[in-house]
């Protein structure tokens, strides 16, 4: 056993401890044999030698080194006769033992690969099946808390407290951290199962902004309807949002995210539908991170999203931006259009996907990906790939029934137009389930009359939540 | 007496079966010796293996240890 794997408990009588026993009992029996024949042996000389002052001796002599004799042959059969019986009865209880460790070792790990649950840390990103608990008396650091050598159902820590060791009887209840030994990350999830979604775009293409307003509407609308309860994961994400929720109401919008290497910003989704409760995991990194594909080394949480979102800002690609320039130029509006080109962003995730997490170039990605055309408000965009346009792609061709397959339609048409036929290849290529969507994440552009006026964003949602069902089908009900 | 009786008629079987049988008793003395001597010997050699067994089942398992740590 690995130093790691010692743990500060007390390892369980069946696991160690009892062979021990039993050896040691076996051992100690064979030498007090050993020292009775030794004695009646001794016995027997010393009566031999009072044989000359007394006849009478030499039969109790004879008598004792009779008895030696029965200690050395019969002793041995019947210790070697009990040894047996020990080793059974001792080995059918252990065995009714280990049989009922490995049932409930096995429900353990079973109902944590049923549920999808392991811990991702929103930090570090480290991810590991179980983060390391803590004694509630003693604060003591316990790794892979199951049922093992160290306890079966319980654990019993070095102070003496007893922990938990499976699901069932509230492991996830203890004060846990990120197993990462360079990270000290407190892992408050309670063994939730995780939905971790990256959100993907260049700088200044809104996906700070995206992600509050659908997160906004999905906790103030969407879970109400459904029945959900969103509590965040802990004080800190509850204080982000507040303050995001507050930025929205002034008219402020979110600062620029700085991090390249984002924490997670993260609440639970619960319901009676559904046990255990689901955390979701953001990851909103700034858009900085896809101009250098070193920089997505950091980016561990590629190894166990559940989804892709991605972010575009329509006036990013240069065919619309030049459309739009002189408009835009004279215009009071604030539109700030991202300088890093759509395609370069994409083949950059691409890039580090195929070299960093075993995704073949050939291979393609089954996670759901939502492609978010944000700022849709602008100009006369909603006309030209929004809705408008879909309602009129439909009328146009009455054979289409379905509006998500419009929208997609229509917004890849407009993306062959604006000349990324590229970009819409190798979507096609590496993701087998993507959708179009377009949203307006602030709800308007930000000019001099209006810059405190409430933000009222449109249509943010939809992508948020067809993103989610498709990662996790319990958020479908 | 008997014996010259017996001599007297020259009965060889009668006088082996005699013989016969104080060598019988003997054999079988001497086996029931044996047997007796065998079991006050397991009697002797076992009842100290087992006292000895539970002397030091007593002594290497105990109770308080098995349930320090629940299973």
């Amino acid at each position: 056993m690995s130093n790691q794997n010692v743990q500060p408990a007390i390892k369980s009588y069946f696991f160690g401890k009892g062979y021990g026993d039993l050896g040691r009992t076996i051992a100690s029996s064979w030498n007090l044999n050993f020292e009775s024949a030794k004695k009646f042996g001794e016995k027997a000389l010393e009566y031999f030698r009072q044989g000359r002052s007394s006849r009478w001796y030499y039969f109790v002599a004879a008598g004792a080194g009779l008895a030696a004799l029965s200690v050395v042959l019969f002793g041995s059969l019947f210790f070697m006769a009990i040894s047996a019986l020990h080793i059974a009865v001792l080995g059918l209880f252990f065995l009714l033992i280990y049989l009922s460790f490995t049932m409930l070792w096995g429900t353990d790990k079973l109902y944590r690969v049923k549920n999808k649950i392991f811990t991702a840390c929103p930090v570090c990103h480290e991810k590991s099946e179980l983060p390391v608990y803590f004694c509630p008396k003693c604060r003591a650091a316990h790794t892979n808390l199951i049922p093992n050598q160290y306890g079966i159902f319980k654990r019993t820590c070095k102070c003496g407290e007893k922990l938990p060791t499976t699901f069932l009887n509230g492991r996830s209840k203890l004060e846990a951290q990120c197993p990462n030994p360079d990270c000290t990350q407190a892992i408050d999830t309670h063994e939730a199962t995780p939905v971790c979604i990256p959100i993907i775009g260049g700088p200044s293409v809104g996906k700070t902004c995206y992600m509050f307003s659908s997160v906004m509407e999905l906790i103030e609308k969407i879970a109400p309807a459904k029945g959900w309860e969103t509590p965040f994961l802990d004080g800190k994400n509850k204080a982000i949002y507040d303050q995001a929720v507050t930025n929205f109401e002034n008219g402020i919008a979110p600062l620029k995210t700085s991090e390249t290497t984002p924490t997670a910003f993260n609440f639970f989704i619960k319901s009676k539908k559904w046990s255990p409760d689901k955390i979701l995991y953001f990851y909103d990194s700034a858009g900085e991170a896809f101009h250098d594909s070193r920089e997505l080394l950091n980016h561990q949480f590629y190894e166990y999203l559940h989804g892709f979102l991605i972010v575009i800002d329509p006036f990013s690609i240069p065919e619309l931006l030049n459309e739009y320039d002189q408009l835009m130029k004279t215009n009071d509006g604030e539109i700030r259009p991202s300088q890093t080109p759509l395609e370069d962003a994409f083949d950059r995730m691409l890039v580090h996907l195929e070299k960093n997490h075993n995704i073949k170039r050939e291979q393609q990605v089954t996670l759901p990906c939502a492609i978010v055309i944000n700022k849709i408000d602008a100009f006369n965009l909603e006309e030209r790939i929004g809705h408008i346009a879909v309602k009129r792609y439909m009328a146009r061709y009455p054979e289409v029934k379905n509006f998500k397959e419009a929208e997609d339609s229509v917004c890849k048409q407009q993306f062959k137009s604006w000349g990324l036929g590229n970009f819409l290849r190798n979507l096609d290529q590496k993701f087998k389930k993507y959708r179009f969507y377009t949203c307006s994440a602030l709800g308007r552009t930000i000019n001099t009359e209006n810059q405190h006026d409430k933000f009222q964003p449109y249509r943010v949602v939809e992508p948020l939540l067809w993103l989610l069902e498709e990662a996790n089908k319990d958020l479908k009900k | 007496m008997g014996y010259y009786y017996v001599e007297d008629t020259g009965d060889v079987m009668a006088k082996f079966m005699i013989y016969g049988l104080i060598v019988f008793a003997i054999v079988m003395a001497i086996y029931y010796m044996m047997l007796i001597s065998l079991a006050i010997g397991a009697l002797v050699g076992g009842g100290n293996a087992i006292y000895n067994y539970g002397v030091a089942f007593v002594r290497n398992v105990k109770p308080d240890r098995a349930l320090r740590s629940s299973p």
